[in-house]
């Protein structure tokens, strides 16, 4: 596991370290979320942090294994998901075109509000500390974000 | 996701319970919103309060028709958004383009305003 980039770091180890590997698939969303929801439930995280992470999750899931595939339709999809500190992290990789968080459209301006898309992201982003996308040097994108338990 | 119509007040009720997600409802709903259309109903309120989750899909998709009830000249409300529910729409800012109501009776009777 590498250290983190530039997620919070409060000093503690990496703890409780689930990693998988699923093809990209949109029936195998639920399965995933619900075990990183079902995750933070087991460390006594609130309803409103499950929900939040769930979101976020499930919007980046769906990015990933939707684009993913673009370029080749067998492509996997790795997750992470892990404690540190009091925050639950959750890292998506996959191998498709990867996008920039500087491109994505502010869907609540005027002119996109009653856009029928382009609000994935930008919920997961609001929804979750340090949400960051990362180009790896031999292929793929790598989504990192993290949720604070509260005190 | 299960749709039940209803009419109340001469006001259509679409009752949505369970998941909206992508793949999972908002086809549905947007199949439902068209059957309105298509038998000239144009003034319809859509309950969400037994929905438990929903993505930016279903979010899109519930955008979606209110802009085609819209362009129809209809009127698309929404009623009974759960607190989790309420804060997506809170964050996206689409709590200022709808009109929301916890009541049914006050959601039925404001379309005679």
């Amino acid at each position: 596991m590498p250290k983190s980039r530039n997620l919070p770091d409060d000093g503690n180890e990496i703890d409780f370290l689930v990693e998988l590997n699923i093809p990209s698939q949109l029936d195998i969303v639920r399965l995933v979320v619900d075990l990183g929801t079902a995750l933070m439930e087991l460390r006594g995280y609130d309803s409103t942090d499950c929900s939040a992470i769930r979101l976020a999750i499930h919007e980046t899931l769906v990015n990933a294994v939707t684009y993913g595939r673009v370029e080749n339709p067998e492509a996997r999809v790795s997750v992470k998901f892990y404690f540190k500190g009091t925050c639950f992290h959750t890292d998506i990789f996959d191998e498709g075109p990867g996008y920039s968080l500087n491109d994505i459209p502010d869907p609540t301006l005027p002119e996109n509000i009653l856009k029928d898309g382009g609000r994935g992201i930008f919920l997961a982003q609001q929804l979750t500390e340090n949400y960051t996308v990362e180009k790896l040097p031999e292929r793929g994108f790598r989504v990192s974000f993290c949720r604070r338990k509260k005190t | 996701m299960k749709i039940k119509r209803r009419e109340r007040g001469g006001i259509t009720i679409l009752d949505i319970s369970g998941d909206i997600t992508i793949g999972q409802g908002d086809v549905e709903l947007r199949k439902e919103i068209n059957d309105l259309i298509d038998n000239d109903v144009r003034k319809v309120i859509i309950n969400l309060s037994k929905v438990a989750f929903i993505d930016s899909s279903g979010i899109g998709e519930i955008v979606r028709s209110f802009t085609t009830m819209q362009k129809q000249g209809g009127v698309l409300k929404l009623l009974g958004l759960e607190a989790k529910v309420r804060d997506l729409f809170v964050i996206t800012r689409l709590i200022t383009i709808f009109e929301t109501f916890e009541n049914e009776q006050l959601a039925v009777e404001s379309f005679s305003k």
